[in-house]
């Protein structure tokens, strides 16, 4: 009989732990733990952590990776891990086993993360809270995963991460890991899959050996997510130029995890973009004015938040999750070294296959139809924000039902509304308004038509004085009247918390 | 909009409009607007259509190693 060993010890300890688990049973050298990558890794997180360790541990990804490489090598590759389990330092033992102190054990669970035996590159498949960090005040994408830890059901909420082993997976097909790992948790058109189902999609188009892995090219990631079910698309910056920052903060404040290729001269390297720093820590008045529109003399200054100056969420195999980088700057948190200096060269989307007009197309329909005298004269402010995104018509409705600052009448007409699966939505706002996370009017576009006819995608287009909407072939112009209403924010998790 | 869920529309929207100032939008055209609109779109639409083919060829010279 195999007997699971576990320990629950502060987060300072745990490295010392690590260090003897890793000699005694990988037969690793002496301090094998303490001179790998694991002590930036804790070091990222909060000093008052508990840690629960658990030993040995069947992770999925590994022994995926174990049985159709390692386990074919000559030396000897142990097949377990090691698990550890992040909690708030409110718990004791005894939490595991009183019915009681379940909702206490679950609140203060902060995910976990597995430790492999692939010196010097240990750190494996992770779902850790933003909370357990340091650093946590962004808002990203996140996905709830159930595990068992000590025998009882929780649930980590983050965003998938693993380190590369850098012989059955290195950055490029991690990314694609962690992008089917978050969706295949979250919805069920998708499936999580396993290293060796992501060299089995791409078998087809490789013309050399798979493995030890060379990486991949941006066209295989893109076909990897095409064969796993998304309707994929790729922007390059040596097209898009300036534009491609957009299309970034577009997708990202869409809730969509993007695939960002990053290079410079020496290396080339993917990550995955998930989120960006709050909405209130955005600095919109320093924000360079994006377009003006014009009306009868009036000059009115738009301020595409996609410009202004923040940080985003990455998800890099060489880090800890959630590093927080500029766009022109995505590899700042490396410091010195062959990683300075490099520029995202391309991103890959995931789009739900369905979703048939893409982003440039989304915001070239909005900004000329913002331009148009009979909306234009309707523009109640001379400086506005315009702030573009995706989400489902079903979560654009619960926000409106739910707002208190939209009065009935006005929710009655909004909800009324037939919504496609999938709609862009501009709302617009002003720099005072958006810091209180409020917006004056909104643009709504049908996803789901290709943008041929550009008019046939506007759904409607609601402002404080004015709504129009689009039926049999003509704009329709209604009397309206609208206080502002709560910004749309339920795409990404933490514009909401304290903190 | 769907026939049914427009008379729970035009219901509203009758609500709010009788709250609302009325606001005469001068030259308002709004079949000759829609047909404007897609003509100015149309052009927009191709070029960004070309880009975006472009871009897919464009970004698939980038290999990932790292």
């Amino acid at each position: 009989m195999k007997v699971l060993h576990t320990t629950l010890l502060p987060i300072h300890e745990l490295l010392l732990e690590l260090d003897e688990i890793c000699e005694e049973t990988y037969r690793f050298p002496t301090n094998a733990a303490s001179k790998s990558k694991i002590v930036g890794y804790l070091g990222s997180l909060r000093d008052d952590l508990l840690a629960y360790v658990e030993y040995p541990y069947v992770d999925k990804v590994y022994r995926n990776s174990f049985y159709s490489f390692f386990s074919t090598k000559h030396r000897d590759y142990d097949r377990d891990c090691i698990r550890v389990s992040l909690f708030e330092n409110t718990i004791s033992k005894e939490h595991f086993r009183k019915p009681e102190l379940q909702t206490a054990l679950s609140k203060a669970f902060l995910g976990f993360v597995v430790v492999r035996p692939t010196m010097p590159k240990l750190i494996g498949r992770s779902v850790i809270s933003p909370t357990a960090f340091k650093r946590s005040r962004f808002a990203n994408c996140s996905v709830n995963i159930e595990c068992s830890v000590n025998g009882v059901r929780l649930i980590s909420s983050g965003f998938p991460h693993s380190s590369q082993d850098s012989e059955t997976i290195k950055c490029a097909e991690t990314t694609v890991w962690e992008i089917m790992e978050y969706y295949g948790n979250k919805y069920p058109d998708y499936s999580p899959v396993l290293p060796s189902i992501i060299i089995a999609a791409l078998s087809g188009e490789s013309y050399e050996r798979q493995l030890p892995t060379k990486g991949l090219s941006v066209e295989e990631i893109s076909h990897a997510l095409k064969v796993f079910g998304f309707g994929v698309i790729v922007y390059a910056r040596s097209i898009y130029k300036e534009d491609l920052k957009r299309l970034f903060y577009t997708y990202v404040e869409s809730g969509i995890p993007v695939i960002a290729a990053i290079k410079n001269n020496d290396v080339s390297h993917a990550v995955v973009a998930i989120g960006r720093t709050r909405v209130v820590d955005d600095k919109i008045e320093a924000s360079p004015v994006s377009f003006v529109v014009q009306d009868q003399g009036r000059k009115i200054e738009i301020l595409d938040v996609a410009d202004a100056d923040r940080e985003y969420v990455l998800v890099d195999d060489n880090f800890p999750p959630y590093q927080l980088a500029k766009y022109d700057d995505p590899t700042a948190y490396y410091g010195a070294g062959k990683f300075q200096k490099c520029d995202l060269h391309a991103i890959v989307v995931p789009l739900y296959h369905r979703i048939y007009l893409e982003g440039s197309k989304a915001r070239s329909l909005i900004t000329n139809l913002l331009s148009y005298s009979f909306v234009t004269m309707f523009l109640p402010f001379e400086r506005i924000t315009l702030r573009m995104f995706l989400t489902t018509g079903r979560s654009f409705k619960h926000k409106i039902a739910l707002d208190p600052a939209i009065k009935e009448d006005v929710k009655e007409m909004f909800l009324s509304i037939l919504l496609p699966k999938f709609v862009w939505v501009a709302e617009l706002s002003t720099p005072e308004l958006y810091s209180r996370k409020m917006a004056f009017g909104v643009v709504v576009l049908d996803a789901t038509e290709s943008g041929g006819n550009g008019a046939d995608s506007v759904i409607f287009v609601a402002l404080p004085e004015h709504f129009f909407h689009v039926e049999r072939g003509k704009f329709v112009p209604i009397d309206f009247v609208m206080e502002p209403f709560s910004m749309h924010l339920s795409n990404l998790r933490g514009d909401n918390n304290n903190g | 909009m769907a026939k049914k869920s427009q008379n729970r529309f035009e219901l509203a929207a009758e609500l709010v409009a009788s709250r609302a100032r009325k606001i005469e939008i001068p030259n308002f055209d709004d079949s000759r607007l829609y047909e404007e609109f897609n003509t100015q779109m149309r052009p927009i639409q191709s070029e960004l259509e070309k880009k975006l083919s472009d871009s897919t060829e464009e970004a698939s010279k980038i290999r990932i190693s790292s």
